[in-house]
C-alpha cells in the first residue's frame, strides 16, 4: 500500500500504472481477502464494519487483482498476511467486486469519494511481494456521512464470501 | 434473576432485564467465549467495563422499552465492548466504550415498528448499525464522543448527514428505514 496516498493524487494514479501489470479497468474485479470471522454473516454476505473510516480515509483498503494471481499465489499472499496476526489466523476467503462500482460512488455534487488504483507492494519480512495489489482510498477530503455512504455501497457491492478450498 | 415489566405487551421485554441478561453472561455464551486469549479482555477488565455499562444504563434513556426484536442487535452491539487491542489484526483497536454506548442509545430511541438493525465492528473502533433489504440498505457509523452519521440508500437514491445529540434520531433517517 503506498504510504498515505494524497487524496487529489488518486485520479492520476487510476490512469498511469504503478505496477507491471497496467492500470486496473472498469471491468476487472478486485478481491478483498478475509481473515476475521466477526465480519461475515451466515449467509456469506460481509459486515458494514469490514470497512474502517480509518482505512477508506487514511489508510486505503486494501484490494488484490484477482485476474493476475494464481489460486496458489492468492492462497500464500492470504496465509502471509494470515500469518503476521497476533494469533493464530487462517484466511476465510474473498469477497469480488468490479472496479467500476468501487469508482461508482458519488458526492451530491458528482465528485467522485473513493478512487481505486494499482498498488504494487514490495516483499517485506515474511510478506512476499505483491504485483497484484490494489489500494481504494478517499479521492477528496470525506465527511462522517460520506464514510456511512462508502460503507454502505461497498457493502453492497461486494459480493459473498468466497471461501478458500481447505 | 429478571423481571418481565407485567404492564407491557409480550413483544417487549424491559432493558432491565437485558441487563441482568448481559452482566451476567446472558443465556448463550457471550460472543468472546471462543476468542483467543489475545482478543478477550482479563475477566476483571471485562467485569469492569461490564459494570460501567450497567451504571451508564442507569441513565434515562435505559428506561426505554426494547421490542423484543432488537434484543438480538442489543446482545450482539453489547459485546463488542469484549474486543480488545488486536481483535482485527495488526494495529486494530479496541473497540470504543463511547461508540457502543452512543450505539445502544440509538437503539432505545429507534421505533419499534422499524427492522432491527444488524451490528458491526470496525478495526478503527468504531461500530456501526446496517440494514439492508434487497438493493436498499443504510448504515448509522458510530464515533467516539457520540458523533455518529447515516447514509440510507432508498430505491437509488440517497440520504445522508452527520448528528451528534441524541435527543432524537433524525428525521431523514427514520423516514428512510420506513421505506426499506
Amino acid at each position: 500500500m503506498t504510504d498515505h496516498a494524497q487524496p487529489q493524487r488518486c485520479f492520476s494514479c487510476e490512469s498511469i500504472a504503478l505496477s507491471d501489470l497496467g492500470v486496473i479497468g472498469p471491468e476487472e474485479v478486485v478481491a478483498r481477502i478475509l481473515f476475521n470471522p466477526q465480519h461475515i454473516k451466515a449467509d456469506g454476505t460481509v459486515r458494514s464494519g469490514l470497512f474502517s473510516p480509518t482505512d477508506i480515509r487514511e489508510k486505503g483498503v486494501s484490494l488484490v487483482r484477482l485476474e493476475h494471481l494464481t489460486p496458489e499465489a492468492l492462497m500464500a499472499q492470504a496465509n502471509a498476511v494470515a500469518a503476521k496476526y497476533h494469533k493464530p489466523r487462517t484466511a476465510e476467503g474473498v469477497i469480488e467486486c468490479e472496479a467500476k462500482k468501487v469508482r461508482a460512488i458519488f458526492d451530491t455534487q458528482g465528485e467522485r469519494l473513493l478512487c481505486l488504483y494499482d498498488d504494487p507492494t514490495k516483499a517485506m519480512k515474511d510478506l512476499p511481494a505483491n504485483q497484484a495489489h490494489a489500494t481504494a482510498i478517499a479521492a477528496v477530503e470525506l465527511t462522517d456521512a460520506d464514510i456511512s455512504q462508502i460503507k454502505t455501497l461497498l457493502t453492497l457491492a461486494f459480493g459473498p464470501l468466497r471461501r478458500f478450498a481447505c | 434473576m429478571f423481571q418481565m415489566n407485567r404492564t407491557l405487551s409480550p413483544t417487549t421485554v424491559t432493558l432491565a432485564w437485558l441487563t441482568t441478561v448481559m452482566t451476567a453472561g446472558g443465556t448463550t455464551p457471550p460472543a468472546g467465549a471462543n476468542r483467543a486469549p489475545e482478543e478477550q479482555l482479563a475477566p476483571k477488565e471485562a467485569l469492569r467495563r461490564n459494570d460501567q455499562t450497567a451504571n451508564s444504563l442507569a441513565q434515562p434513556w435505559t428506561e426505554k422499552v426494547f421490542p423484543v426484536a432488537f434484543v438480538e442487535a442489543y446482545r450482539k452491539m453489547f459485546s463488542f465492548r469484549a474486543l480488545a487491542v488486536g481483535w482485527d489484526g495488526h494495529g486494530s483497536k479496541a473497540i470504543l466504550d463511547d461508540s457502543v454506548n452512543a450505539a445502544l442509545a440509538f437503539l432505545a430511541m429507534l421505533p419499534s415498528d422499524l427492522p432491527p438493525p444488524e451490528a458491526s465492528a470496525a478495526s478503527d473502533g468504531t461500530v456501526d448499525w446496517y440494514w439492508r433489504n434487497g438493493l436498499n440498505a443504510a448504515t448509522v457509523t458510530f464515533y467516539k464522543d457520540r458523533k455518529a452519521a447515516y447514509f440510507a440508500l432508498i430505491d437509488n437514491s440517497g440520504v445522508k448527514n452527520g448528528f451528534k445529540s441524541f435527543d432524537e434520531i433524525p428525521a431523514p433517517l427514520i423516514e428512510s428505514l420506513r421505506q426499506l
